[in-house]
């Protein structure tokens, strides 16, 4: 991920700061959302127990919001709202932190892409 | 982000997901449903270090441009005119007849190639030259053509969703089918029904005649 530098011109107002604010939010979720997308990502979390933190969980349910039109015209990883419905179970999350099934879901969107794709 | 595990090439997630404690949730959900004095009437303390109405989603970016992955996209999606990629524009502006002009092009295409032949036999230093401009054409003509992109993908669309009704009317064809055959077993059954009733009234009234026929031969008080 960037580092989420916030424009170099300095806001005036109170309500410029809450904007500023507002889109770097924006920027930084659209980019951890779309990190999803890369069973290695998972498979990395999984590993560093992530999925065993109940606030993180409530976190994911959070970031369903992408999966809205408004916001889900900004992915450009549209994988990342699959996966992002496959973690609301924590099979999957339990199953992430192998890394033979991280490599089987990584050979599936390989040929997702490859083959199913039109 | 002082946990940050220097040795792993993955980044951590946004420090934020800390805040979405079940009891950072539930206060949420009291607020919006309660209002904010009620909140703090019940005697409930908000979170210090951050507004309770944070963990709500932030706001679409609308304005100009917005940075994924360190680039930055436009938020309104639409064409780089040839003009901002620097090249020179061969067709017109404005409305055209955009099949007319890249036939136009594709015949200077054709003709340049020509004059690339010729060049090469005649004065082959110029040759360069000849290759850039017809290098440009084809880049104009690759142009016009991605203008007609947003009018392919509405024609997929249209033709996926066709796909799909002409499957479900496949598939309501089927059910109908499916339901036209289980109404023919049913009544079926029915009629197969009745042809027993009528042939158990005739076995009864049968067995009734022998049985009354029997019970004449037989003394009354042995019946029971």
């Amino acid at each position: 991920m960037s580092d989420q530098s916030t424009p170099t011109d300095k806001p005036q107002s109170p309500t410029t700061i809450i904007d500023a604010e507002n889109d770097k939010r924006f920027q930084i979720e659209l980019e951890f959302v779309q990190c999803l997308a890369n069973p290695w990502y998972l498979n990395n979390l999984a590993q560093r127990g992530f999925f065993q933190d109940p606030a993180f969980l409530n976190y994911l349910k959070y970031l369903k919001y992408w999966q809205r039109p408004e916001y889900a015209k900004f992915i450009i990883y549209p994988h990342a709202l699959y996966f992002l419905d496959l973690l609301q179970n924590p099979r999957f999350c339990e199953n992430l932190r192998n890394r033979d099934n991280a490599t089987k879901i990584s050979r599936a969107q390989y040929y997702h892409w490859f083959k199913w794709r039109n | 982000m002082s946990s940050q595990n220097v040795s792993s090439p993955f980044p951590l997630p946004p420090e934020f997901y800390k805040r979405y404690t079940d009891e950072n949730l539930d206060k949420l959900k009291r607020i919006k449903e309660h209002g904010i004095e009620a909140f703090t009437n019940a005697g409930d303390t908000l979170p210090q270090d951050f507004d309770i109405f944070d963990l709500e989603p932030p706001k679409p970016i609308t304005k100009d441009f917005y940075t994924m992955f360190n680039e930055a996209w436009p938020v309104v999606d639409r064409m780089r005119t040839l003009e901002e990629t620097d090249l020179q524009q061969l067709y017109p502006k404005g409305e055209i007849d955009k099949a007319s002009e890249l036939k136009k092009l594709n015949n200077s295409v054709v003709f340049n190639f020509v004059e690339l032949l010729d060049i090469l036999v005649k004065d082959p230093d110029r040759g360069p030259d000849k290759c850039e401009q017809i290098k440009l054409l084809l880049i104009n003509m690759k142009f016009l053509l991605n203008e007609y992109r947003p009018h392919q993908a509405r024609e997929t669309l249209q033709l996926i969703m066709k796909e799909q009704i002409e499957q479900r009317k496949l598939a309501t064809k089927e059910i109908q089918k499916r339901c036209n055959e289980l109404t023919q077993t049913l009544a079926n059954l029915k009629n197969s029904w009745k042809d027993l009733d009528v042939v158990k009234m005739e076995l009864d009234d049968t067995l009734y005649q022998e049985n009354s026929e029997s019970a004449d031969l037989i003394p009354e008080s042995n019946l029971f």
